[in-house]
């Protein structure tokens, strides 16, 4: 009777040990909503002292600037290596904003990553207050373009 | 057998009983000619109300137009609502296609009366209960403003919507709840400044349209102003204005001020998503006085 069952169990189990390992190699799902909402939320800080720049409430300084713009693309390229978007995200439910179109649109939603990235190198490149105000909002224009079409509205 | 008869007989008296009694009370109600204020037109005003109003966002160019200005509001691109889709009109001065033959009482009583050329209700997609709230002259001065655009070719298309007559008409029975053609009254308890604030945000502004929740018949609940309402696209909420800096949505009156003046590029992720990102594009183009009165008058909303 044992003997019976150890197959089946045994099939159970090792695709339990191959599903999990997959998930291993993208991280749990939560965890990897966790992880982009962290890194958002982080680069979203980093936006307002860009603006407090700009604005002038703290001096300009190059390589400030630079500094805050590489480290921006840096976690774009973290969370895409880490694979945050990955299509099994899609089962938190809570606290979850992305909407469908980043996996049925994958083209766009790839453009709307290198529209940022060229945005903040851009950014990361200019020299003075001015080339810094003219680079500023294209990079507003890009996080906006994705989260007007990408991210569900606030509630 | 003369029972029944005696009941059709009633029933259709009912029905054009019925009939006649809707077909008077939806009857549409312009504004005569003779009503419009005496007024020189301010185009830097026009502009500054066209970018309050958040004109441009439903009536921009269709992707297909390829306009060289894809600033120009020709109309055309889809607006999906939960009563069917819309395509805005051409706003430019276009003779043919847009509105450059329209008289300036034909767009007032459009934009204020929600009423076409032809005299026929216009969907509430068009927010013109809350433009009701605007001063005529200011209408006047987005017209003008239009008038000053590059004409272009745009021709109207027809909304995918079902019994679009019937719906139409049916609109003069929600106006008798839901449109109040009465300018927007200041309140001298309160700053100049965040009087600017009120009408801009119950005028032109039109904030209430998705900022407060509406009964079954679509009519906004006054009581529950700014409360937060079910999202326009027919997914998800809008959130509720009330408490902004209790909530701890934002610092101080700056912080919401700023919000609006740059948005995502300063960070602020309310200000963006589903449709925000659109009124905030427009709203940052207003003078900074206009946008402090705005503030100052949103976080005053408890």
């Amino acid at each position: 009777m044992i003997m019976k069952f150890a197959g089946p169990a045994l099939a159970v189990a090792l695709s339990i040990g191959a599903m999990a390992s997959v998930a291993m190699a993208a991280g749990a799902p939560a965890d990897l909503v966790k992880e982009r909402q962290d890194e958002m939320k982080t680069n979203s800080d980093t936006m307002k002292a860009l603006l407090g720049i700009l604005k002038g409430d703290k001096p300009y300084d190059a390589a400030t600037v630079k500094g805050m713009s590489d480290g921006i693309a840096a976690s774009f390229d973290k969370m895409w290596k880490d694979g945050v978007w990955d299509t099994s995200t899609q089962s938190i439910t809570t606290e979850n904003k992305a909407k469908p179109e980043i996996w049925s649109d994958a083209a766009g939603f790839e453009k709307a990553r290198k529209d940022a990235m060229d945005a903040l190198a851009a950014l990361g490149a200019s020299t003075d207050l001015a080339g810094m105000k003219a680079a500023l909002p294209k990079l507003g224009a890009a996080c906006k373009g994705c989260h007007e079409t990408y991210r569900q509205p606030e509630n | 057998m003369p029972g029944r008869g005696k009941y059709v007989a009633g029933a259709a008296v009912a029905a054009v009983v019925g009939g006649a009694l809707f077909w008077l009370v939806t009857t549409p109600q312009p504004l005569a000619a003779v009503a419009l204020p005496q007024h020189t037109a301010d185009l830097a005003n026009g502009e500054r109300l066209y970018h309050a109003a958040g004109c441009y966002s439903c009536h921009k160019p269709a992707p297909d137009l390829k306009l060289d200005d894809a600033t120009l509001p020709a109309g055309g691109a889809p607006l999906k609502t939960p009563v069917g889709t819309f395509y805005p009109p051409n706003l430019t001065p276009d003779g043919e296609t847009g509105i450059g033959t329209m008289t300036d009482i034909a767009f007032v009583n459009a934009v204020q009366r929600g009423l076409s050329p032809e005299g026929e209700h216009l969907i509430p997609a068009f927010p013109y209960a809350s433009y009701a709230h605007m001063k005529v002259e200011d209408v006047l001065d987005i017209r003008a403003y239009l008038a000053s655009l590059k004409p272009v070719s745009s021709p109207e298309m027809a909304p995918d919507m079902m019994l679009e007559p019937l719906v139409r008409r049916g609109v003069g029975l929600w106006k008798l709840m839901a449109l109040h053609v009465t300018p927007w009254q200041a309140d001298p308890a309160h700053t100049a400044s965040w009087n600017r604030g009120a009408y801009l945000v119950n005028g032109p502004g039109h904030c209430a349209e998705c900022h407060t929740p509406r009964d079954v018949f679509m009519v906004p609940k006054t009581a529950q102003a700014f409360m937060g309402g079910a999202h326009p696209g027919g997914e998800g909420k809008v959130p509720s204005l009330h408490n902004l800096v209790e909530s701890k949505r934002y610092t101080d009156q700056a912080d919401v001020s700023s919000a609006l003046a740059f948005g995502e590029m300063g960070g602020y992720k309310h200000v963006s998503s589903s449709g925000m990102g659109e009124v905030q594009g427009n709203i940052s183009q207003l003078p900074q006085t206009d946008i402090d009165a705005i503030a100052e008058y949103l976080v005053s909303l408890k």
